[in-house]
């Protein structure tokens, strides 16, 4: 057997990743779902390019109401606004500002539970209790509660919701170090010499991530909810800025007579939650063949 | 009496953590920016007064003290008095938690009753036409956000059908769609967690040899599949209502139910700081019994699970 042949068809020659990868590219659902996310991303990355940001809240009294049609592809609002370019620019809080909490949430969250798991004893009871407590209370009234005391602003709505998301991060992370910590080759590691920073960055994470970002995928479709959520009640960010909670919170009244100005901003983060749900299960499915019935 | 020692241990152990999470949020509540004293009195005070409604309120008191009054006053369950309406924290959570409650509750309850039997019945036709339609309808809910089929569901069911009333909190009537609105999150995850756990627990070897004793297929559904099936799905249903009575606030606001989420809400947006730290005491409490009773629930299904340890 030729060794090109070998590596474009034996799936047992790849390295572990090579085989999640290509696990994950069979997932149809998944592919797609990486297709969506992208695009919708490109879309709103590039808005600046085909869109300016004046439109957002230019107001246009003549043009109110109207139906999707070639000038405004998305319609206007009562107040003759561009819904277009509002959902355009709406996206960049509702999705980026999703991804970023979850990068914020995700980072510390790792530290505190691979403290934990890692070092366990006094570290671990601390640390976990200092979890446990946030985790007592519903994370929506956490990230509320932080906002009262923080104010309005996206950054601020972004920090609330990393806290309010920390402990189920740390609980994750903790758990797969648990199980790996007292494996053979970390106790070889140990022997010959290893910090506990090389053993946990060379020798643990690598074989614990799997479940760390599977969880994190699935967070990411919840926190998109929970940003537009928390912009509909108007916390955090406030109308007149575009956010897809926000625009369908000042349109609340109206969409039973123009069902575009509810439909559109509400499929936007129907689709944004689903494709990244799509991901989040075809990458569980991969790490974990398993679990895939 | 182990469940009444555990029931006793337990709710102790509630006490420290109601304690740190008062204590983390009074100091980032009290680090906040804002005088309390210039929100009670209203913009046209005179520094003379809001400087003697500091004083009276402990206001100049290092922070630590302030948070010790507040606890002493906890303990003997005086939480203040809100900074917008003067009104007894207490007073206004109570009268207010039932129907935050009852949505809650019916929301928790529907979605179970009719999310499980789904899930099983998907597991045992695992890739029939109703197995697809159950994933199809449960990751259509989980993407969905609950103001925005709230709204949809106001207009088509309320508004434009008249089926049911709008807004409000006079009779059960009008708690019926609110319920289903916040249910639906939860009636997904059943779906799927019963689903995934009795497709986990059909391919054991104690079902095979169930079968292979001649045991009815209802049995070996039923009694041997359903009762070790169940116990993730059971820890899911206390995670799903604690997501629930956060849920509320979205929901109560939509449909104007004079709730618990409500008044948090309007406290988060003048920041009347006693009605948020009351509320979330609340809520963190009613949470934790929940959460216990779940835990109960699991050891009586599964004799595996020893209380004890």
């Amino acid at each position: 057997m030729s060794k090109r042949n070998a590596k474009s068809t034996a799936p047992h020659e790849r390295s572990a990743w090579g085989l999640i990868l290509f696990r994950f590219q069979k997932n149809k659902l998944a592919m797609l779902g990486v297709v969506i996310l992208a695009a919708m991303a490109l879309v709103i990355l590039l808005a600046p390019l085909y869109v300016s940001y004046d439109r957002v809240s230019a107001l246009d009294v003549l043009n109110k109401f109207v139906t999707p049609c070639k000038e405004f592809p998305f319609g206007t609002d009562e107040l003759g606004r561009d819904l277009f370019a509002r959902v355009i620019y709406g996206g960049r809080i509702s999705l980026f500002g999703g991804i970023a909490t979850i990068v914020i949430a995700f980072s510390i969250g790792c530290i505190i539970g691979g403290a934990a798991g890692y070092f366990g004893g006094k570290v671990d009871t601390v640390l976990m209790r200092m979890i446990d407590m946030l985790m007592a209370i519903p994370s929506a009234l956490l990230a509320m509660a932080i906002i009262t005391a923080l104010g309005n602003g996206i950054w601020k709505l972004i920090i609330a919701l990393a806290i309010s998301e920390i402990p189920r991060f740390a609980r994750v992370v903790r758990a797969s170090i648990l199980t790996l910590r007292n494996q053979e080759y970390v106790e070889a590691a140990k022997c010959y010499g290893s910090s506990s920073l090389q053993i946990i960055m060379r020798h643990i994470l690598p074989n614990g991530i799997g479940p760390i970002i599977v969880s994190a995928t699935l967070m990411l479709g919840q926190t998109i909810i929970s940003i537009s959520s928390m912009g509909f009640l108007g916390l955090g960010v406030e109308s007149p800025t575009p956010e897809w909670g926000t625009i369908i919170s000042e349109n609340k009244i109206n969409i039973r007579y123009y069902p575009h100005l509810g439909l559109i901003p509400g499929a936007c983060i129907m689709l944004a939650v689903m494709a990244v749900n799509f991901i989040g299960d075809g990458l569980r499915d991969a790490f974990d063949p398993r679990t895939k019935n | 009496m182990t469940y009444l020692k555990y029931i006793g241990k337990r709710l102790l152990l509630l006490i420290p953590v109601i304690v740190g999470i008062t204590f983390v949020l009074y100091f980032i509540m009290a680090l906040s920016p804002g005088n309390p004293a210039q929100l009670i009195l209203g913009a046209d005070a005179t520094a003379e007064q809001i400087q003697a409604l500091e004083e009276e309120m402990g206001l100049n008191d290092p922070i630590i003290v302030q948070y010790l009054n507040y606890m002493l006053g906890v303990i003997r369950g005086d939480f203040g008095t809100s900074w917008v309406s003067g009104y007894n924290v207490l007073g206004e959570f109570i009268l207010r938690i039932p129907n935050t409650l009852l949505i809650a509750v019916l929301a928790t309850v529907g979605a179970v009753a009719l999310g499980i039997p789904m899930g099983i019945y998907s597991a045992v036709k695992q890739y029939s036409l109703f197995d697809y339609g159950g994933m199809v309808v449960a990751m259509l809910l989980f993407s969905v956000p609950a103001f925005w089929l709230g709204i949809m569901c106001q207009i088509l069911f309320c508004l434009i059908l008249g089926w049911l009333p709008a807004a409000g909190d006079e009779s059960l009537r009008y708690f019926i769609l609110p319920s289903i609105v916040l249910g639906a999150n939860t009636f997904a995850s059943m779906i799927r967690m019963a689903r995934t756990s009795m497709l986990d627990v059909i391919k054991q070897d104690y079902i095979r040899t169930a079968r292979a004793k001649g045991a009815p297929e209802r049995r070996v559904i039923m009694r041997h599949g359903v009762r070790n099936g169940l116990i993730p799905v059971i820890t899911q249903i206390g995670i799903s209502f604690a997501g629930a009575v956060g849920g509320a606030i979205v929901t109560e606001t939509i449909f104007a139910i004079n709730g618990v989420g409500m008044l948090l809400l309007n406290a988060v947006k003048s920041r009347d700081i006693p009605v948020v730290m009351g509320t979330v005491i609340f809520v963190a409490a009613i949470v934790g019994i929940i959460n216990l009773v779940v835990d109960l629930i699991c050891a009586k299904v599964d004799p595996r699970i020893d209380l004890a340890s």
